[in-house]
């Protein structure tokens, strides 16, 4: 008994100090530019692995795990008065790991994982009139998939459909409500990767299979409905982009890949140079690490924020100034 | 036994570690202010806003969960919904209110969208 009591205490104590050092290990790399600004509200509305999708200047994310439920309530982020609104709940079985994406002012979310099966059936969200509407459900069902709109289409692919890694892609035409596969993609199968878009071309990397970190990266240009391999992630020695579960976003002509996970969740943030093909390190996400968060951007202004640690669910919210020096006050 | 003990002072010092940590680190503002709410008149209907001293942090000018843009039908709903969020807040859990929260609180369920 007394025994088994100090195997508690022993793991007790070992967690206490991982979530410590977890905390204290963020300020290696003094050097690098950008600046995070805690916009935090919600302490205590932790969920992690939501969807969502940015229209106009609100961002809206939901879905999502909060470590004991999977949740179906949907959120609007105002960026520019800076407070949340509850909008009408998410239709679908609740999940976490959709893709959630925006085509032409209308939102997308769908696919992800209810805890039990992974899922195929997708609904667009109507912000002007704040109602949902289901839509054809995705061929094959998958979580961890990447979803953008882009060219007034949408395109799915990758992910994990509970047997296997995938390298699919689907692409959804809202006019006629029908998806067709795109054959083409080079890259390998993977689930959790990542993907923004700049100029209308739409650049994807990371994300892991079978316990490897993939470092290809990839852009797609919807108009030609081509893909075209770009510089690995690790062309550079000091490069350290590989990771899965991270966010990616654009800010001014520039791509980014943040937070995410490598062996355990991470904060690192590096900038993308379409020019030249090439990525800078930025500073570290100032709020803890996180893999399955998410991005809200409006083009101009960016916000992160939720995801998790561990089994330990956040919720707060940041938004990155990329060319600002870093301060800690803020 | 004496092992069991050793564990007991190395974790009662280690939280009193983090606590000291936690204090030293705290942010000027206190983030937890009291959180209030106030109900909010929209001409056809209410809705409220929730803040944490001046700030606004939740704006409903529709019922939460509730598809289309439905409006409280009087102040009192708005009120005491606002105030189940702000109760949650206060007991550090979520504000998502689910629509058995909304059942509980007898509002209006009919929608017109």
């Amino acid at each position: 008994m007394n025994k088994r009591k100090s195997y508690v205490y022993k793991i007790t104590g070992m967690a206490l100090m991982a979530i410590v050092i977890s905390s204290c290990s963020s300020d290696d790399d003094e050097d690098d530019l950008g600046n995070w600004v805690d916009k935090s509200v919600f302490d205590g509305s932790p969920r992690s692995s939501v969807s969502g999708f940015t229209i106009d200047n609100v961002g809206y994310m939901g879905v999502g795990y909060d470590g004991d439920d999977y949740l179906a309530s949907f959120w609007a982020y105002d960026i520019e008065g800076d407070y949340w609104s509850q909008k009408a709940d998410f239709p679908g079985v609740a999940r976490n790991a959709a893709v959630g994406f925006e085509i032409d002012g209308i939102g997308y979310i769908g696919s992800g994982y209810d805890g039990v099966n992974e899922l195929t059936d997708f609904y667009s969200y109507n912000a002007t009139s704040n109602t949902w509407t289901e839509i054809a459900s995705l061929a094959t069902a998958r979580r961890n998939a990447v979803g953008f709109g882009t060219n007034g289409f949408g395109y799915v692919g990758t992910g994990y459909d509970g047997e296997n890694d995938r390298k699919d892609f689907w692409k959804y035409n809202p006019g006629t409500d029908t998806w067709t596969e795109l054959v083409g993609f080079g890259g390998n199968k993977r689930r959790s990767a990542t993907t923004f878009t700049i100029d209308g071309l739409t650049y994807l990397g990371t994300g892991v299979s079978n316990g490897v970190y993939l470092d290809d990266f990839w852009v797609f240009d919807p108009t030609t409905e081509s893909w075209t391999k770009k510089l690995d992630l690790d062309e550079e020695d000091d490069y350290a982009v590989q990771r899965s579960n991270a966010v990616g976003f654009t800010l001014n002509g520039y791509g980014y890949i943040a937070c995410g996970e490598l062996s355990g969740a991470t904060n690192t943030v590096w900038e993308y140079d379409p020019a030249t093909d090439e990525w800078e390190q930025k500073t570290s996400f100032e709020g803890a690490t996180r893999q399955d968060a998410i991005a809200f951007s409006n083009g101009s202004r960016v916000f992160i924020g939720m995801g998790r640690t561990g089994s330990l669910y956040l919720d707060d919210l940041d938004e990155f100034f990329p060319q600002d020096e870093y301060e800690e006050e803020d | 036994m004496i092992s069991t003990v050793k564990y007991w002072v190395a974790i009662v010092l280690f939280l009193a570690f983090v606590l000291g940590y936690a204090i030293y680190n705290q942010p000027l503002t206190n983030k937890n202010q009291n959180f209030h709410s106030k109900v909010v008149d929209l001409n056809d209907g209410y809705g409220y806003q929730i803040m944490r001293g001046e700030k606004i942090v939740i704006l409903q000018e529709y019922i939460p969960g509730f598809p289309g843009k439905q409006k409280f039908a009087t102040e009192d709903q708005a009120q005491k919904t606002a105030k189940l969020v702000v109760s949650k807040l206060e007991d550090g859990k979520s504000p998502i209110l689910l629509l058995s929260d909304l059942a509980t609180l007898n509002i209006s369920t009919v929608v017109d969208y």
